[in-house]
């Protein structure tokens, strides 16, 4: 599937619907693109470097010569190593920042792989540029100065059905939290700390699974992490499971997202036991 | 249409167990080329989850044994998808 390389550029939004086969071949292309974006900014940084040398060249040998116009030269060399200094930080900048999240939207499809017919599609959702919503500031009066910001971000979501007709939705949010404050030195500093909410929703067939409810009580097992994660909530109802966690890392969210829906479907799996005996 | 009328009567999966459509087990990643028995119950990259398919001692009175979990669930389990023929909406 041809991505939509102007928006994904301008806006930083990937937004698709196609077989998971697909979408690992357009996450590629996206991958490549960020690859090429890197190399732009090493190659402008590059050039950034030459020009300002050619700029102190040109300085030293107008001062030698007497020479006005390599005295000019070396003024716009230099201005313009400075320029391209500045570009090199500023072109690709969000694709750059946020270059893992690709990535991680990789890892997730991979694990879904297993469970999904190769034609089915799955929505997903890619915000490789920052979108932060400022949930509240408050101050932060153990510092002075101090003020704290929080934000969300919802920046990937991925959903479709699997081969045992169980509707699967995942997504994952982006909480950061920024303090910043006066030090006793009288340096301001800002302080960003950022976590990452992992929500999974199963919707699963009754006719295959019955009511999970009992499952879930007679099973009474702890849904598993990594130990740097945390499970915030559960809930199962009689068409659904519902899973938080929260997750310190982002490169720890696949296996985060992978255990969570492992102990999901213990649930299930024993849940379609009952259902087949009571058949 | 499976040309060479192989059958692959193992279970895999990940999440959940389902029939193998592979055509051969040449090369297949789950069975090893038909070295694993049960390619469901033998992953090894389910992290924290190492006896995943073992539900002995689960209230075993109402949900039966650990081995009630045969190949043919594993095929039940897949729901057909509607093809272009089956849908009578289409034209």
């Amino acid at each position: 599937m041809a991505i939509d390389t102007a928006k994904l550029q301008k806006e930083g939004v990937y937004d698709a619907r196609a077989p998971l086969r697909s979408l690992l071949e357009d996450l590629d292309q996206i991958g490549n693109m960020v690859q090429a974006a890197e190399a732009k900014r090493h190659r402008v940084r590059l050039y950034s470097g030459v020009a300002m040398i050619v700029g102190l060249l040109s300085a030293v040998v107008a001062g030698i010569v007497n020479s006005n116009a390599f005295g000019f030269c070396a003024f716009l060399a230099f201005t313009a190593g400075v320029g391209l200094f500045i570009y090199s930080f500023v072109t690709g900048r969000d694709l750059h920042k946020h270059h893992d999240r690709y990535d991680l939207l990789k890892e997730l499809s991979k694990t879904l792989q297993h469970d999904a017919d190769p034609q089915a599609k799955f929505s997903v959702h890619l915000a490789l540029k920052a979108q932060p919503k400022l949930l509240r500031a408050e101050p932060f009066p153990q510092r002075k100065n101090g003020k704290q910001e929080f934000f969300e971000e919802d920046f990937l979501s991925i959903g479709g059905e699997l081969l045992d007709g169980t509707f699967l939705e995942e997504s994952v949010t982006e909480l950061t939290r920024k303090r910043s404050y006066t030090n006793p030195r009288g340096k301001s500093k800002t302080k960003t700390r950022s976590r990452y909410q992992l929500a999974v929703r199963l919707g699963y067939p009754s006719d295959v699974y019955g009511d999970a409810r009992p499952a879930q009580q007679a099973l009474n097992e702890e849904i598993r992490v990594p130990a740097t994660a945390t499970i915030k909530d559960v809930g199962v109802s009689e068409k659904t499971i519902a899973v938080k966690a929260m997750v310190q890392a982002e490169k720890e969210i696949p296996q985060t997202s992978a255990m969570v829906c492992l102990g999901a479907y213990r649930i299930l799996n024993l849940a379609r036991r009952a259902a087949g005996g009571a058949k | 249409m499976n040309p060479t009328g192989f059958a692959c009567p193992r279970r895999v999966g990940f999440l959940f167990p389902h029939a193998c459509d592979r055509l051969t087990p040449i090369g297949c990643p789950d069975c090893n080329g038909g070295q694993v028995n049960d390619p469901f119950a033998q992953r090894t990259d389910r992290y924290g989850y190492n006896e995943y398919d073992n539900y002995s001692g689960v209230a075993s009175g109402v949900y039966g044994g650990p081995h009630d979990f045969t190949e043919a669930d594993g095929e039940t389990l897949v729901r057909k998808r509607r093809t272009y023929e089956d849908d009578l909406n289409k034209s």
